[in-house]
């Protein structure tokens, strides 16, 4: 009866979300230590990165249709979504299995809140976002590189693509994490984090039907390939429009999943 | 000195029994154990099209070296694995590192011993999963072990060799939790280090030679490259020679290393838990 005193719209949401964000900042400056290991961790990362991407190429200017800065590119938007990904809510889902064996997810309950809202943006990782700037990088290399040659339009639907790639992002780790709530100690998410590994790479590494696959049932292209040949100019608006449906889809299904299974959290424990 | 004597007397049976002890433990959540190994797998399947699309355009490598090292880095790569890091780091800083110390025996015991159980038990389950990947390379014609039993017996000296180096790797890092509270960022960047340095992102035949020698003389290699270009069948005599003999120095420099820096580090324990 309580929750009916609280008005659950978009920008409650919001201003709940920049309260945490600032208890969030203030709890990072804990450890001043942690920023400069993230900084290190952050051009080590770099560096092998681009040691990888140089040995794969070896004497070829072309990697399966790809140039060495389009590669770029395409590792340069996974690093983004990646980094502000657990920034945002990778960090948070990755707590769950805890928060359930503990048995304070009972409160998360009690809040007159989406729990899978709460559950998934209760906190901010300040230190990941450090992490993303290799990502900045690596994006800022390719458009320094085709500086001459780029589309406003293009960077426009690319930044859109990109939108997208962390809403999949988002729903892959939402819908696996769920499944902590009904059997915690599962490992999905280890599984999910490496399945958005394989998007590291542009999809067409992989063989036709894996591409298939990647593109539909899988749609993990959608995360980093497409909003990268959206940017080239590779892809057009199709693409986005799909994108953006199937997104929206699967974040449809991970909150429907998600409710399934608070369905099914018996409040045990571990 | 009677306490002594019969530690190092117990030393087998206690191994023995944590062993079982954290065999029995990974079998009670053999789920997310098995999900774990099939996310490892997709990790490896997509280092595997990586490397192998590159050695198909480059030239620079066997296609065939590529995917069997790939696929033999999942069993391998069950043996190595230290659980230190994560878990006596965490120990530390939340003070129950005291029991350890109680204990009448070195906590070093328990960390292997819990080592080796989990580690035996993802073998087992990885088992499945190596066959069939050795299935599939040998029907598309990349297999290139021949299972040669001396290579095996070197292969299997290497790994408890690696195991070893591993081991007193994390053992060493995880001595920094009693200086520095905060150790998240610190064991992620560990862990980078040493999967990058070990092979798992860059198979070493796709190196430079300067880099290559750099990464032959770091400690990372023997923790799992080593153990599968020995089963692989490429190394000449020497290579293999150079590598034990490297692998062997590091191991009793680390050791040392270790015993020094624990008997420093340890005043610095303040068994606070945080």
């Amino acid at each position: 009866m309580l929750q009916r005193e609280y008005k659950t719209t978009i920008w409650r949401y919001v201003r709940i979300w920049f309260l945490n964000l600032r208890a969030s900042i203030k709890k990072s400056n804990t450890y001043k230590g942690e920023i400069f290991v993230r900084f290190f961790r952050t051009f080590f990362i770099l560096g092998i990165q681009v040691l990888l991407l140089t040995l794969v190429f070896g004497n070829s200017e072309v990697y399966v249709g790809w140039t060495k800065a389009e590669t770029y590119l395409v590792m340069g938007i996974w690093n983004l979504l990646n980094y502000f990904g657990w920034a945002f809510f990778g960090i948070n889902l990755e707590r769950l299995e805890s928060r359930v064996l503990s048995g304070e997810f009972d409160f998360t309950l009690l809040k007159p809140l989406s729990s899978a809202w709460f559950s998934s943006f209760y906190d901010f990782s300040v230190y990941s976002v450090i992490s993303s700037l290799s990502g900045f990088v690596l994006v800022g290399y390719y458009f320094f590189i085709t500086w001459g040659t780029l589309s406003l339009t293009n960077v426009l639907l690319g930044v859109a693509g990109i939108i997208v790639g962390l809403l999949f992002w988002y729903a892959f780790y939402l819908l696996l994490s769920s499944f902590t709530l009904a059997n915690p100690r599962n490992g999905f998410l280890a599984l999910v984090k490496e399945i958005l590994g394989l998007a590291k790479y542009p999809v067409n590494i992989y063989s036709s039907s894996i591409q298939m696959v990647f593109f539909t049932i899988l749609p993990i292209a959608f995360v980093t390939t497409v909003p990268a040949s959206l940017i080239i100019g590779r892809m057009g608006y199709a693409f986005l429009i799909i994108g953006t449906g199937l997104a929206i889809l699967f974040v449809r299904l991970s909150y429907w999943v998600w409710k399934q299974n608070v369905k099914k959290y018996v409040s045990a424990g571990g | 000195m009677k306490e002594k004597i019969n530690q190092k007397s117990n030393f087998k049976n206690i191994l023995k029994r944590i062993t079982k002890m954290f065999f029995a433990q990974e079998f009670m959540h053999k789920e997310q154990l098995i999900v774990w190994i099939i996310a490892d797998i997709v990790k490896m399947a997509g280092l595997c099209f990586v490397w192998s699309a590159s050695a198909k355009i480059t030239g620079n490598m066997d296609q065939g070296y590529v995917i069997t090292y790939y696929v033999l880095m999942i069993l391998v790569s069950k043996l190595m694995q230290d659980i230190t890091p994560a878990n006596g780091v965490q120990q530390i800083l939340n003070g129950k590192f005291s029991n350890s110390l109680l204990k009448p025996m070195s906590y070093l015991t328990e960390y292997l011993g819990s080592n080796l159980g989990s580690n035996l038990f993802r073998l087992i389950v990885s088992v499945p999963a190596f066959v069939l990947g050795m299935y599939i390379t040998s029907r598309l014609g990349f297999w290139i072990v021949d299972f040669n039993p001396y290579l095996i017996f070197l292969g299997l000296i290497a790994v408890a060799i690696g195991f070893l180096i591993n081991f007193l790797l994390g053992n060493i890092f995880a001595l920094i939790a009693f200086y520095n509270k905060n150790m998240e960022g610190m064991r992620i960047f560990y862990n980078n280090i040493a999967a990058t340095f070990s092979g798992e992102y860059i198979p070493f035949v796709a190196l430079p030679l300067l880099a290559l020698f750099t990464v032959q003389v770091l400690p990372f290699r023997y923790t799992l490259s080593f153990p599968i270009e020995i089963l692989l069948g490429r190394m000449t005599n020497y290579d293999l020679g150079v590598g034990f003999i490297i692998g062997t120095i590091w191991l009793i420099a680390l050791y040392v290393l270790y015993l020094v820096l624990f008997k420093i580090s340890i005043k610095k324990y303040a068994a606070e838990g945080i």
